[in-house]
């Protein structure tokens, strides 16, 4: 068995790159997406799990970014915001925010659409009650949530739309 | 704020974790989900020198039915627990009660061995492992021993585990077709803390009368333990009636005996918030615990009744 250490390598794939780094293990995976790999899309709120600004998709699962540790995405697969869309291109979900002011200041914008992505994914067609839910993992100061709340109700009945669309 | 140093090591099975525990002695914490554990020591509450991480422990993530119920690996997730038709088919309470647990996000990572071992004050897994009298399995360096709910839990953040010991498995009886169950909850925002959680399930007579009928509550207990109500057994043999559940109702309220350091929490954020709503007053206060356990056992046992006759 290996000796318990203070700094370790990891292999982590990011928004489909490779990297190859060596962190110290008590490094949030929050702080080594934001200053390790300049990915500053993931924001740091809380720091406690609350908050819901660092949300992030690893192997697909949206979770907390703050209360992983960077060793523990070893040989694993993360998904920022920046790996969703980008500023020329935005993804529908981003797009779906602007147009329904789902966003004021935005500090809270990438972990609620990161959550609304996992979300959609799963849930395709979901009522307003299971979209509060999916959503009550997040924190917004700004908007009161009902634009955020049309966001993902927009997106998910455009989604629906261009389903229907492609079958017939 | 960010964790204070450690040393850190992954492994791969259950020896290798119990050997790594007793090499690195009583500062060292196993880390799986980490969803309680990263919170403390972002928060600095918690320190330990050494963390030993089983999330490599793959063979310990599974759900199986057995001959008399459920066996759940500890490092199944709560997301997988809410998801298993095996769950829903065997022991659908608890699937219920997984539900209550924070959101998705957390579910995605939190595990059942570590809510268990984590015994935080009204956690969900811990209410129905006591309501059900689940067993708890651990291993240690002197091999595997089966823990009772009723003897795992022993005060605020303690279990029976030993410092070298590690919750591998959990095992629930089924429930049986004909029992009413409900799992409910009040929290202040959905997803936190509970300031009282409640499993209930329920047998009846042909005659409607009942047969029998357990509740356990969460956050209630002074010693910081599930608790298993007492006054359910004067139930035995009666109807539902409306006098029959107000009896019961007075009965809970008398029995069930809150931290009384709560109250002087509360008090704390009525005189330094400047509001002095009975809300807040009364949020967390030992009265309003009572009254929310004796409230949320009968709402419990109505849904049980319900469900057993259809109505749900």
């Amino acid at each position: 068995m290996a000796e318990a250490g203070v700094r370790k390598k990891i292999s982590v794939t990011v928004n489909g790159v490779k990297y190859e780094r060596e962190v110290n293990v008590r490094t949030l995976l929050s702080d080594f997406l934001r200053r390790e790999l300049g990915l500053t899309g993931t924001h740091v709120g809380c720091e406690q799990g609350v908050c819901g600004a660092c949300t992030i998709l690893i192997d697909g699962q949206a979770i907390r970014s703050c209360l992983t540790l960077a060793v523990q995405a070893d040989g694993r697969s993360v998904t920022t915001i920046e790996g969703i869309g980008s500023p020329e291109q935005l993804h529908p979900i981003q797009q779906a925010f602007w147009e329904n002011h789902g966003l004021q200041c935005g500090f809270c914008t990438p972990g609620f659409v990161i959550s609304a992505y996992a979300f959609l994914s799963e849930n395709p067609n979901p009522t307003d009650e299971e979209i509060r839910e999916a959503l009550s993992g997040n924190l917004c100061r700004c908007t009161g949530y009902q634009g955020i709340i049309k966001s993902v109700k927009a997106v998910a009945e455009k989604m629906q739309a261009t389903a229907v669309s492609n079958t017939k | 704020m960010k964790p204070a140093p450690f040393e850190y090591l992954a492994v791969n099975s259950v020896s290798e974790a119990v050997t790594a525990l007793q090499r690195y002695g009583p500062n060292s914490r196993i880390i799986a989900g980490g969803q309680s554990l990263m919170q403390e020591m972002n928060l600095r509450q918690t320190r330990p020198a050494f963390l030993v991480d089983i999330n490599g422990i793959k063979e310990l993530d599974y759900i199986r039915e057995t001959a008399n119920g459920l066996a759940i690996g500890a490092l199944t997730r709560h997301r997988t627990v809410e998801r298993s038709e095996l769950v829903q088919k065997i022991c659908p309470l608890l699937q219920e009660a997984v539900k209550h647990i924070a959101h998705f996000q957390i579910r995605n990572r939190g595990t059942i061995g570590g809510s268990l071992s984590h015994n935080a004050p009204g956690a969900e897994y811990g209410v129905v492992t006591r309501l059900l009298d689940a067993e708890i399995v651990a291993v240690g360096p002197d091999g595997e021993r089966i823990i009772p709910a009723e003897k795992f839990f022993i005060g605020h953040f303690k279990t029976d585990l030993k410092p070298a010991e590690m919750v591998t498995e959990v095992r629930f009886p089924a429930l049986s077709k004909e029992t009413g169950y409900a799992f409910l909850e009040v929290t202040r925002r959905h997803g936190h803390i509970p300031i009282v959680s409640t499993a209930a399930t329920l047998r009846l007579n042909p005659d409607d009368t009942v047969k029998e009928a357990h509740i356990a509550l969460g956050n209630v207990s002074s010693k910081g333990v599930p608790y298993k109500v007492k006054a359910v057994s004067r139930l035995y043999g009666q109807k539902l009636t409306q006098d029959v559940l107000a009896d019961l109702a007075k009965a809970i309220e008398a029995e069930v005996d809150p931290d009384p350091h709560a109250d002087s929490e509360a008090v704390f954020v009525k005189q330094f918030s400047g509001i002095t709503s009975r809300r807040v007053s009364e949020l967390s206060s030992a009265t309003y615990r009572k009254q929310v356990s004796s409230a949320l056992s009968c709402r419990a046992l109505n849904i049980a009744f319900q469900r057993i006759k259809g109505g749900i």
